[in-house]
């Protein structure tokens, strides 16, 4: 996976903590050795002089398949032991390499799609997995940044592809659906009787979302399949933090109080604990932790935090298993 | 003209650039002028003979549009594109030396209409050929128009007669029309923000200022922001030339739903004297507070909506058709405190959903209470909406309080 840069980087000290051999892991970073099995080519940008990526440095989509597999695979569940941010920066930095690699040869063809969508899926993993790391350690917007780049790959070799769009292609127009929200505004004839489960729900989300309708959106959210449910995890906050100040105004009448798991039910909360902490910006609650909302709160800025989620966190128990979970591990023949 | 020979035409674009006469070289240089017709003047290598007579760097210009006028006459619009840019980037940077001078500007503005409808041909040409993505000729030709875009934007120290500036607005129109085709809205804002910062923004010419105030209405309207796409569009509706209809149609098709959203239902004669009987029974819809009617009106004219690109915004509608499908339900009932076990009964009877539930009830009432629609308050524990005495149903033309 990288061959030719090796000896470069292991001369340079460059070799990452996830790329070295065991006896050398633990020690200072700059006397690791490298673990040929391990090393990833790493991503670099062009210089006055120097081209993107040397002809005989370009991987072929076929070894780039091979070693995106082996990032998931082998590389994720690594964050027990080295922690999510070294995983993370690892990931983002080879990936950032496989698309390059794509791009300066122009690869087409399912094995590049192939590529790109699990490229689109880490993305989607980290934007989850990385909610509570601080700036410096993950930047929401560069990686949606990124996702987004990949998105747009994948549909224009979708669209490129002679055999039109299949139950994948159509899932992943469903991801692109949710993650562009709310700048994606296009419907297209074939979208109004959606066969593929993915696209119908994410279509009916967007409606849901549009009409400002926080029950249904929560409640398809919940039927989504795991790799939609990536997708839409990013709205969940916002749908909330909406859905609190709708509520203020409609219940917020005198001392009339809400049943604090009615609440957490319609808002999708999986935790009547989580709910209570975020109800209090514009709602008291009683003894018996029931929410009286306040009118007058209806029209202040409601700030809720990315809370995990109970569905996301069973599917994703296992980051080895993560294309299997979401079904990615049959598509590189079409 | 159409018989114009090479030496001629050579010698009238020599004189009028000598002269500055803007209107007239710009003539010389259109793709829609007579004298592309004249076969002499559909030149492939055109170069040598344009050197003899007209001097650099006019001659490089001339001679991309001689080629330019020969690929258009054989159909090669990818060619045609190639040439146009040429024209435009040499043209570009010799506009960019006039200093104090805006003389050339009907000549940039000719150029740079041709380029995008050249560039626009030769994208359908590309697309029916299977290559690349749609959209990529025209963007590239995006390219060429902000080249002269930021030659005109860049020219503030000069008159306020001479100044290049007068030529952003019919530059940021053209950009308009391939970013909204591209679908890359969000290439609008700079634009936009570089027009309004002008101080004589509203010293454009008329024609100018109605397109430039279509597409931002549009562009607000994409945004969610109604009160402005209703003052954009209605301005240009009102100020577009009574002979224009189709432009009017075309303002009309985006002002209507705007209007709707704010409360303001068209009248049945406006849409039969613009031909846009399709919004006839979505108006009736949403008026008679019938969902399943509003979902049928949609499914007669989808084609006509999406491709519009107002589908969606359609849809929004039903946030006011379930408001006065809500206001009937009171009315009937003749009560302030109402079950909402009734609404419930009135979602189905109309066609909602048939999974739709007391709980999905209550959010929509809540939102319609959120947004001023309707006033009062919900009562978990009874499962009853309280409406207020005085005025429970706002006229809907009185806005949206919240967003």
């Amino acid at each position: 996976m990288c061959i030719i840069g090796s000896s470069r980087r292991q001369r340079e000290r460059l070799i990452h903590l996830l790329e070295a051999d065991e006896a050398t892991v633990s020690g200072p970073a700059g006397r690791r050795r490298a673990d040929r099995d391990r090393m990833i080519k790493s991503f670099e940008r062009s210089a006055a002089g120097r081209p993107v990526s040397e002809r005989r440095c370009l991987r072929p989509p076929a070894v780039l398949l091979e070693t995106v597999g082996y990032v998931f695979h082998s590389v994720l569940p690594r964050a027990e032991s080295v922690g999510w941010p070294a995983v993370y920066a690892f990931c983002v930095d080879r990936l950032r390499a496989v698309r390059q690699d794509l791009t300066v040869q122009q690869a087409a063809g399912p094995q590049a799609l192939a590529v790109l969508r699990r490229c689109a899926l880490f993305h989607l993993y980290a934007d989850y997995r990385s909610r509570d790391c601080p700036l410096d350690v993950f930047d929401r917007h560069i990686n949606t940044r990124q996702l987004q780049e990949c998105l747009l790959g994948v549909l224009r070799l979708q669209q490129a592809q002679p055999d039109g769009p299949t139950e994948l292609c159509e899932r992943f127009e469903a991801v692109h659906l949710l993650t562009s929200l709310p700048h994606e505004r296009r419907m297209h004839e074939r979208w109004l009787r959606p066969t593929n489960r993915d696209l119908r729900l994410a279509l009916e989300f967007r409606n849901a979302w549009e009409l400002g309708n926080f029950v249904r959106a929560c409640r398809l959210a919940g039927e989504m399949s795991p790799l939609l449910q990536l997708a839409v995890y990013r709205h969940l906050a916002a749908l909330r933090q909406r859905g609190l100040r709708v509520l203020a105004a409609a219940y917020g009448s005198g001392s009339l109080a809400v049943s604090a798991a009615a609440v957490a039910g319609w808002l999708g909360y999986d935790d009547v604990t989580d709910l209570r902490c975020d109800v209090t910006q514009c709602a008291r609650l009683t003894e018996r932790g029931d929410a009286v909302f306040d009118r007058k709160l209806s029209t202040s800025q409601v700030k809720v935090p990315d809370r995990g989620w109970l569905s996301l966190e069973r599917a994703l128990r296992d980051p080895a298993r993560l294309l299997a979970v979401c079904q990615l591990t049959d598509d590189t023949q079409r | 003209m159409a018989t114009m020979s090479l030496n001629a035409y050579l010698g009238q674009v020599s004189s009028a650039w000598g002269r500055r006469r803007g209107p007239q070289a710009a003539e010389l240089l259109s793709l829609r002028h007579p004298h592309v017709m004249s076969s002499r003047l559909q030149l492939e290598h055109p170069e040598d003979h344009v050197q003899d007579v007209l001097d650099s760097p006019l001659d490089e210009l001339v001679a991309a549009h001689l080629r330019c006028v020969w690929a258009v006459s054989n159909n090669d619009y990818s060619e045609a594109h190639r040439c146009q840019s040429a024209v435009v980037s040499c043209f570009a940077k010799v506009f960019v030396t006039h200093k104090d001078d805006n003389w050339a500007l009907p000549v940039m503005n000719t150029i740079c209409l041709d380029l995008r409808r050249v560039a626009a041909a030769a994208d359908a040409e590309r697309t029916r050929a299977g290559q690349g993505h749609p959209g990529e000729v025209l963007e590239k030709a995006a390219e060429g128009l902000m080249s002269c875009f930021r030659v005109c934007a860049g020219d503030t120290r000069a008159e306020m007669d001479e100044t290049k500036r007068w030529g952003m607005l019919n530059l940021v129109n053209q950009l308009f029309k391939i970013y909204f085709r591209v679908n890359k809205l969000h290439l609008c804002k700079p634009l936009i923000r570089a027009i309004e910062s002008l101080p004589f923004k509203t010293e454009f010419s008329l024609s100018q200022l109605v397109t430039y105030r279509y597409y931002t209405g549009r562009k607000a309207m994409f945004d969610c922001d109604y009160k402005a796409a209703e003052e954009a569009l209605h301005f240009a509706f009102l100020r577009c030339h009574k002979d224009c209809q189709k432009n009017k149609r075309l303002i009309l098709i985006y002002l209507i739903p705007v209007k709707m959203l704010l409360g303001h239902m068209p009248q049945e004669s406006l849409l039969v004297k613009y031909n846009l009987l399709q919004f006839s029974e979505v108006v009736k819809a949403v008026t008679e507070g019938n969902p399943r009617r509003l979902s049928a009106a949609m499914a007669a004219h989808q084609a006509f909506f999406i491709k519009c690109g107002i589908y969606l915004i359609l849809e929004k509608l039903r946030t006011i058709t379930y408001r006065n499908l809500f206001k009937k339900v009171f009315l009937l009932t003749g009560s302030v405190q109402i079950d909402i076990s009734k609404f419930q009964a009135a979602l189905l009877a109309t066609g909602a959903d048939a999974d739709i539930d007391a709980d999905e009830t209550a959010c929509i009432l809540a939102n319609l209470i959120y947004e001023g629609r309707m006033k009062g308050y919900i009562s978990h524990a009874h499962q009853k909406l309280v409406l207020s005495k005085k005025e429970p149903f706002p006229a809907l033309s009185a806005g949206v309080a919240v967003s």
